[in-house]
């Protein structure tokens, strides 16, 4: 049984580890043996040790899977981060706040919390943070939090970047002596920073309207059937919807044709049809059709 | 008194062979590195290793010197892979003509590549140049006040 745990252990650790630990000896000797006129001579070779140096390689992520969906005047917005210290030492980070483009509104008092580990923000139970240390193979969630103005519209992209405290102010592939060994600065430019959006929802409705004839051309008493498609494009919720058409001339309306998604629904006023839909929310970006409001009228 | 007389004049005759023809091994290790050339070329090359993280490969050279006046003859090298670090494959080579085997079983036994299984039953398979502990160079002479090497490239983990 304990075989197969420290088997388990074993894999995990091959699945985590990036490489040596950083300040390892890694030590080379040989040894020869030869013949002299018969006589059998050995020596060997001067141990060879060679310090393993530390990689500073590290990734930060955004762990949101969509927008991060916002109304004006909210207070303590939420992003998620993953950093990730892909490198073979320990390595020290410095945090701050960063911005992408489309930036249509700016958020207010960016703060950056370090995950207590439950992978959940908690303003109580996590930690504002402006540095921290991560070993080698080490991750750690980190949170941005902000508040919405009240102007905001459409998208701002926000993000946390990583400044490696360690790597100072190498370039990428430089190195520089570290007490015993040397530390080579290994993470590109992009990999330091990552961003999530703030979207405040917005959702466009559009209408599709077709006819179909009960025969082939259009004769006194041919019934035409009216179908308005409500397509919703976007995210976000709309109250109030009203379907409004008129009748056109030369025609009579069918009565009790009126439909919403094939129930009974509106009214005709003698003039046109007026059908009400209430509330139309969408969560996920989408240009489907929600609803459909049929109607027939027949030729004069 | 004769018998005492032999053993000193074999320990002599011992002392001065080893003074005329000692063969020494060194071991220094090296790096790859792209230089650019005055053209703009990038060139690969060489250099003693100084900067080794994870993925690096390293080149051993152990490089013999015979300073004696008679030529050693059945030179066997051996070289266990260190610790940390895997054989890369075919770049066990040496400077003169020569023999390479491997070790599976940490130097006990030397085949082959192509003839060094690992594993048992179903698990039985030949084995990766990563699974190599040991190597093993044949050098049949070096002559007197001449030089020679055998190399191999490892990977840090």
């Amino acid at each position: 049984m304990n075989r197969y745990i420290i088997l388990f252990l074993l894999i995990i650790q091959n699945l985590f580890s990036v490489g040596i630990s950083a300040g390892t000896e890694i030590k080379n000797i040989a040894y020869l043996n030869y013949t002299l006129e018969s006589v059998a001579m050995e020596t060997k070779s001067n141990e060879l040790i060679d310090i393993v140096d530390q990689k500073l390689d590290s990734n930060m992520v955004c762990q949101e899977s969509g927008p991060v969906v916002i109304e004006p005047e909210d207070s303590g917005k939420v992003m998620q981060f993953l950093l990730l210290n892909n490198g073979n030492g320990a390595e020290r980070y410095s945090f701050s706040h960063v911005t992408g483009s489309p930036q249509n509104f700016s958020v207010l008092n960016p703060k950056i919390y370090a995950d207590n580990g439950d992978g959940i923000f908690s303003i109580s139970e996590d930690t504002l943070v402006n540095e921290l240390t991560l070993n080698a193979d080490e991750k750690i969630n980190l949170f941005l939090v902000a508040d919405i103005p009240k102007d905001a519209e459409k998208l701002s992209l926000n993000g946390i970047k990583s400044n490696s405290l360690t790597q100072g102010d190498l370039l990428y592939g430089e190195s520089k002596k570290l007490e015993n060994f040397y530390v080579v600065a290994a993470t590109p430019e992009e990999a330091k920073s990552a961003l999530c959006t703030y979207e405040v929802p917005s959702l466009v409705l559009e209408l599709e309207k077709s006819a179909t004839l009960s025969s082939d051309k259009l004769y006194k008493r041919t019934t035409i059937h009216y179908e308005i498609g409500v397509k919703a494009i976007g995210i976000g919720s709309v109250d109030d919807v009203i379907v409004q058409d008129m009748i056109p001339k030369g025609t009579v309306y069918v009565e009790n044709s009126l439909r919403l998604d094939g129930e009974k629904a509106g009214r005709f006023d003698g003039k046109g049809i007026f059908v009400a839909i209430d509330t139309i929310s969408q969560k996920e970006e989408s240009e489907e059709i929600v609803h459909r409001v049929t109607f027939d009228v027949k030729v004069l | 008194m004769n018998k005492m007389f032999l053993t000193a004049s074999s320990l002599l005759f011992a002392v001065v062979t080893m003074a005329q023809a000692e063969v020494t091994i060194s071991s220094t290790s090296l790096q790859e590195i792209s230089k650019s050339t005055p053209s703009g070329e990038a060139r690969k090359t060489w250099v003693k290793a100084e900067k080794i993280v994870p993925d690096t490969v390293v080149k051993y050279l152990n490089t013999l010197q015979n300073s004696g006046m008679q030529t050693a003859t059945k030179l066997v090298v051996k070289n266990p892979i260190p610790k940390n670090m895997e054989y890369v494959a075919n770049s066990a080579k040496c400077q003169s003509s020569c023999k390479v085997a491997y070790s599976v079983d940490g130097g006990a036994t030397f085949m082959q590549a192509s003839e060094l299984f690992v594993g048992e039953g179903e698990a039985r398979h030949l084995a990766k140049a990563s699974e190599y502990t040991d190597i093993m160079w044949q050098v049949e002479s070096l002559g007197a006040n001449s030089q020679s090497a055998v190399e191999y490239q490892a990977r840090l983990k």
